[in-house]
């Protein structure tokens, strides 16, 4: 049992914060959003860093890294609120095409192409105008949709740096029918949710680091705000839920690619409790800003709202808890001694 | 305890509700259930005209004292009145910082020259008020505030000059109270006075504050040697502190039953769309549907009870006390039930650019709740310190 990374992942995890946080600042996005441009001229440094073949194999041009780092990645995707699309075409997209074999994964690596997804959970496609391909999956089929050929209509988001189109029709290559299709859509959904909560994560991390610098820069009474203890408890409690939620992140991603319910228990929970810490803290901090909180003016709605939008993505928490429950009360669920790493958390034998 | 309406109480709710849906129709028909928290952007001059209307049949001041030109509703017909606004769809009011907080507190601390002046024209529709009491230094610690009021002899006026923030409808409100500090050398809430200052003039400038739903309902108001007349300040220099504290406790008086019934509406709509999306199917979401059924009639009792007036025991104060706590904690869970039964389309704006859907507005607007009207944390505070008699925290002096 180890739930350290390894040197070279915390390497790639702290180059990835650097220029994340460097590049991608709140003046950034504020831009953006005033722009109303979803301007992903910075992909190309994405794609150069390696990025968006994170998951892509060695042979193929990717950098071949594990689940579990792509999962660090997107908390410092997240930490910055990121609008790039990096888990739809990285995290998701990418690696299921290489496990297809298809050409597109060696070309996402390259940065010649932006696969992006749409999915049955997810009523609508981020980015679309973006991409260059659609990875659709659906129950029974698994389609590759060249962007420049799709009829879509597009909404607007809560979050102003999320742009959502819904497909209409579209000519498409099918890559996988029947029940391959089924197990690709469900891989996808793994991946999209445990990815969004490693996104939920860093979300969390920025806004109580936001929260505690204008804690101790605001003053009243006199004093910094951060003096009272009614404003340190919001902030203890949302670290708390937040540093109780990663090691369930993590053991997610350690479990993807293993039996396929086990995983699905653990991304499940992980899921809910990044959405919970994120949604958690995203009260605590606007509540800790005051009046300022309420703002568009102030960096932190942006954040709030990127968590607002995650939430509901690949599966709300009713979706996960579901799952968790009926695996508990109607499944096969073994909890107690020797459960912990047993496969599906079955008592061994019962698989 | 009686807990019932008499014939009477029957036969009124009968009269508002037929002038309701007489009036309430035609070209007031697209605000129906537009204006609330939230939403207090939409149809302004529409809504303004409604006022108007209202103005024409009797029915804003419906609680005030019939010498003040009020109705003089007794509670219980108080009660049916915003029962009935709020199942006709009445809109938000424009008026209701006027009808709510003015209003009440000119009839409570005003002189008799300031009610004649004033209360007419908010019964009329015809002044809009707004709240001017924080500034950038002066939040939750409002005694800071550094606005300075000033008595000019040579024009017999008081000169106001500072900046207040966060003002709700400024933009929009023909008068401000404004807390000033009239002694310059004073601190906290001492050496404070109360001023009624016009908007219009030179010496007002109003920024608009862009909020979190995109809109702007708040507003940045400099002033700059401001001036209101003489007579334009409340009590005495060195009242104001008395006056404001006075007024707050307005905020926890009747105008809670009409919030109340905006609530209920809200709950409405978030059951009928959990039932249609088939939310309503989930237990954890059938729960907290429940939870916000009963919260909603608690509120009701506290604030009937609240309202029926005090036993002499005090404990009414008390019970006053943990309204404003219990009502925005419950309207954020609200807030949060309601995202939740729309589950991923909780994301889908109206329409483009930024056109947020009534229950997106909803939500966002209660993580406001928790925060105007005193924090929370300053609400626990003041239940832990007057309620209970706890030691109080810590104050370090503002300098
Ligand atoms: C939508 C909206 C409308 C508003 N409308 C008006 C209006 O019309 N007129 C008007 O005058 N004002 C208005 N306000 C302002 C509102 O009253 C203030 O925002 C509020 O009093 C808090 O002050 P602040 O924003 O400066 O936060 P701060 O006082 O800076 O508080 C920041 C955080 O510190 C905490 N804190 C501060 N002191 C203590 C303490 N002693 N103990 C524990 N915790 C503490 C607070 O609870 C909060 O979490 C409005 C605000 C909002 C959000």
């Amino acid at each position: 049992m180890d739930f350290t990374f390894t040197t070279d992942e915390l390497e790639l995890r702290d180059g990835a914060r650097e220029y994340l946080r460097g590049r991608c600042t709140p003046e950034t996005l504020r831009g953006l959003v005033e722009s109303g441009t979803a301007d992903l001229a910075g992909w190309p440094e994405l794609v150069e860093m390696g990025f968006a073949g994170f998951l892509v194999p060695d042979s193929a041009g990717g950098l071949g890294m594990s689940d579990t780092a792509f999962v660090l990645l997107a908390e410092e995707a997240g930490y910055v609120a990121m609008p790039e699309p990096l888990v739809d075409v990285a995290g998701i997209a990418a690696p299921l095409l290489a496990a297809l074999d298809s050409d597109a994964a060696a070309q996402i690596a390259a940065g010649a192409i932006r696969v992006l997804t749409s999915h049955p959970l997810n009523p609508y496609v981020n980015q679309l105008g973006t991409g260059d391909q659609v990875l659709r999956f659906s129950d029974d089929k698994v389609e590759l949709i060249a962007a420049a050929d799709i009829e879509t209509t597009t909404v607007d988001s809560i979050d102003p740096l999320r742009q959502l189109a819904h497909i209409e029709t579209a000519e498409t290559a099918i890559l996988a029918e029947g029940v391959e299709a089924g197990t690709l859509a469900a891989r996808a959904a793994l991946r999209g949710a445990l990815f969004t909560a490693g996104e939920l994560l860093g979300l969390t991390a920025a806004m109580i680091d936001m929260s505690r610098a204008y804690a101790v820069e605001r003053k009243q009474f006199g004093v910094a705000i951060g003096t009272f203890q009614a404003v340190k408890h919001h902030l203890a409690t949302a670290f708390t839920r937040l540093e109780f939620a990663r090691p369930v992140v993590y053991r997610a991603a350690a479990t993807l690619d293993g039996d396929e319910r086990r995983a699905r228990l653990a991304v499940a929970h992980a899921k809910i409790a990044a959405a919970d810490a994120a949604t958690g803290a995203a009260e605590a901090a606007i509540q800790v800003h005051g009046g300022i909180g309420y703002t568009f003016e102030a960096d932190l709605h942006l954040f709030m709202k990127r968590v607002w939008a995650l939430c509901g993505l690949w599966g709300d928490r009713h979706h996960h808890m579901r799952f968790v429950d009926s695996e508990i009360l109607h499944g096969h669920l073994q909890t107690g001694p020797a459960t912990t790493f047993a496969a599906n958390g079955l008592a061994s034998g019962q698989h | 305890m009686r807990l019932a309406f008499s014939k009477d109480d029957e036969a009124f709710r009968e009269s508002i509700a037929s002038w309701l849906a007489e009036n309430l129709s035609g070209k007031f028909e697209k605000i129906r259930f537009r204006g609330g928290p939230g939403d207090e952007h939409m149809y302004f001059d529409e809504r303004r005209d409604w006022e108007y209307r209202l103005a024409d049949g009797g029915w804003t001041g419906v609680g005030w004292p019939k010498e003040h030109g009020g109705r003089g509703l007794s509670i219980e017909q108080q009660v049916i009145y915003h029962e009935e606004y709020a199942r006709a769809g009445g809109p938000g009011r424009v008026g209701h910082i006027g009808e709510g907080l003015t209003g009440p507190m000119l009839i409570a601390f005003g002189s008799a020259e300031q009610q004649q002046r004033f209360l007419p024209q908010i019964l009329a529709g015809k002044e809009l008020w707004c709240q001017g009491y924080s500034e950038p230094g002066a939040g939750s610690d409002l005694a800071n505030v550094r606005t300075k009021a000033v008595f000019d002899r040579d024009s017999d006026r008081w000169l106001i000059t500072g900046q207040k923030i966060w003002t709700s409808l400024a933009q929009e409100s023909d008068w401000c109270f404004v807390i000033a500090r009239t002694d310059p050398n004073s601190r906290g809430s001492r050496g404070l006075g109360f001023f009624l200052v016009p908007m219009d003039q030179p010496g007002v400038d109003i920024r608009p504050i862009r909020q979190l739903t995109g809109t702007s309902e708040f507003n940045e108001v400099f002033f700059d040697a401001a001036a209101c007349d003489a007579d334009c300040i409340v009590g005495e220099p060195g009242d104001g502190w008395k006056v404001a504290m006075g007024l707050l406790g307005f905020e926890r008086g009747v105008s809670t039953l009409g919030q109340q019934m905006l609530f209920q509406n809200e709950f409405n709509e978030i059951v009928a769309i959990a039932e249609e999306n088939g939310a309503a199917s989930d237990p954890t979401i059938r729960q907290r549907i429940a939870d916000a059924h009963i919260g909603l009639r608690i509120m009701r009792y506290n604030s009937m009870r609240t309202l029926s007036g005090d036993v002499g025991d005090g404990s009414l104060e008390k019970s006053a006390m943990i309204y404003k706590l219990y009502w925005s904690t419950w309207h954020r869970n609200l807030g949060n039930l309601a995202m939740d039964v729309l589950g991923p389309e909780a994301e889908i704006a109206e329409t483009a650019p930024y056109d947020l859907t009534r229950l997106q507005s909803l939500f966002l607007f209660t993580r406001a709740d928790t925060i105007y009207g005193g924090t929370n944390q300053i609400q626990r505070n003041i239940i832990a310190e007057r309620a209970l008699g706890l030691p109080r925290e810590p104050r370090p002096a503002t300098d």
